[in-house]
């Protein structure tokens, strides 16, 4: 009962508080709202309990701010309904949209109880600020500005981005270390935290510090994690930090359904960390086969060369044994054989020739003789033992002897006249 | 004869042995002598082909045996 002093009506703070109590709850009772706030803290207490400290501001000003709790017994519906996103999702910075009850405690206040919390609206709001996010890379001619870099046909030197302790991050080395053809890839590691909220300026930062000079490709890697947690993927900052790379990057985040923005605008995505080992080992490999290919096709054509060339000289080789031999066997053996024949026939054309004169000198000797004379008729006569021929001295009375061919006649000169 | 002989010299004596034969330049007292010369200079010509066929059969299948 308030008593009075000097007409003053004086509460208890009790009072006070009890009225307040009545008229929350006469005006709000049991019912719910659902409500959009951003969790500026956030407690899980040993009892289960968990206390949030919410506000509502823009980049200025905190425009409303109350405490609100989860009971142990509400905790156990919003783990199930959120699942992996749990612990992403409450924690100082995040937005979410809940269902509440207003409350008032007479020691603590006006508060708001928490009963669900409704995670497609918060992943809502995620993917229209990721489409508000490629539209302005899109505008700003980043979308594609990485992918305008040549990746190298071997990719050897790698600054790794990612969790040093990860197993997205462990995979992706030990894919490499032990592969099949003994590349030897160089890993540079470069330490950041891949959730919560360093990590986006820890990832931007990360891959602004990276010296072209010393690499040929920056590889961004997360194992996996919740849509919120790879939201930090989704952020303006560091996708235009990929875009702006000096280097070709190389993303292997999340698991096979997620797709984030950091993916579209690096040069080359692969869906996890061990895809994007695997791709960088099949580069190196399909440019190792290539070259032993090109040592195989070398050594074969030299040997193709070597043996054409061998044949060549073989052919040459034949052809010049040919040329010998025809000259050996037929040029010159009838050369000389035909010299030899026409030897032989001059020789015997000479001695021919020879015979000839000798025989005709003969038969004229043979005309000539008085043999010859006598068996044609004509008679020979001689005079004094001398032939009897012109300018021969005959007297009358001279003995002749005429010789025929068979008889030998003896006469008389009776007269002798001289032929006018 | 008292030449060095070789095919070249006596396949050119054997000519113009004929020649002489073929333009009645050589007379009966010398006929056999120059036959026998030609005879000669046949048998050398001969003898240098074979040799040098087996020489180059030789060296022929030297080289493709490498």
């Amino acid at each position: 009962m308030p008593e009075a002093e000097n007409q003053k009506k004086i509460y208890s703070l009790d009072e006070i508080s009890s009225s307040l109590e009545r008229m929350i709850q006469q005006f709000y009772g049991e019912k719910l709202f659902w409500i959009r706030a951003e969790i500026s803290e956030f407690r899980i207490a040993p009892s289960g309990h968990a206390y949030l400290n919410l506000i509502d501001a823009n980049e200025e000003v905190v425009k409303a701010e109350m405490r609100a709790m989860i009971w142990k017994r509400s905790m156990e519906g919003i783990r199930a309904d959120l699942g992996d996103e749990f612990e992403p999702l409450l924690k100082a910075g995040a937005q979410i949209v809940f269902q509440a009850g207003v409350q008032f405690s007479k020691r603590y206040g006006i508060s708001l109880n928490l009963i669900k919390i409704d995670l497609s609206s918060v992943l809502g709001d995620l993917e229209k600020k990721k489409q508000a996010t490629i539209q302005r890379l899109r505008r700003d001619g980043l979308f594609d500005k990485n992918k305008e870099h040549k990746l190298p046909l071997v990719i050897q030197r790698i600054a790794v981005v990612g969790a040093p302790d990860s197993s997205g991050l462990q995979d992706f080395e030990k894919q490499l270390s032990n592969n099949e053809w003994g590349i030897d890839f160089r890993l540079t590691i470069i330490p950041v935290t891949v959730q919560g909220e360093k990590a986006k300026s820890q990832i931007t930062e990360a891959i602004q510090s990276i010296d072209s000079e010393h690499f040929e490709a920056i590889a961004l890697l997360r194992g996996g994690g919740s849509k919120i947690d790879l939201d930090t993927f989704n952020q303006d900052e560091l996708c235009r930090a990929i875009a702006h790379a000096n280097l070709p990057v190389c993303t292997g985040i999340g698991h096979e359904t997620d797709f984030s923005v950091a993916d579209m605008v690096a040069h080359t995505f692969l869906k996890t960390p061990t895809a994007l080992a695997y791709f960088f080992l099949e580069r190196a490999g399909a440019f190792l086969n290539e070259i032993e290919q090109g040592r195989v096709n070398l050594s074969h054509l030299a040997l193709q060369k070597v043996s054409s060339a061998r044949e060549g000289l073989n052919r040459n080789l034949e052809l010049i044994g040919h040329e010998c031999l025809r000259r050996l066997h037929i040029d010159e053996p009838r050369e000389l054989n035909q010299q030899q024949s026409e030897l032989v026939h001059w020789s015997e054309l000479m001695l021919q020739r020879q015979y000839d004169h000798i025989q005709n000198l003969s038969l004229r000797l043979d005309v000539l003789s008085p043999e010859t004379a006598m068996k044609n008729g004509y008679t020979l006569t001689r005079v004094n033992k001398q032939w009897l021929r012109k300018g021969a001295k005959i007297n009358k009375g001279d003995m002749l002897l005429t010789e025929t061919e068979d008889l030998l006649i003896q006469s008389e000169v009776t007269e002798v006249t001289q032929k006018k | 004869m008292s030449e060095e002989l070789n095919y070249e010299t006596a396949y050119s004596e054997l000519k113009t042995i004929l020649s002489d034969l073929q333009n009645d330049q050589v007379t009966v007292d010398v006929l056999t002598e120059k036959v026998k010369r030609a005879k000669l200079l046949l048998e050398f010509c001969r003898k240098k082909l074979a040799d040098v066929d087996a020489d180059v059969q030789d060296l022929l299948s030297d080289l493709k045996e490498e």
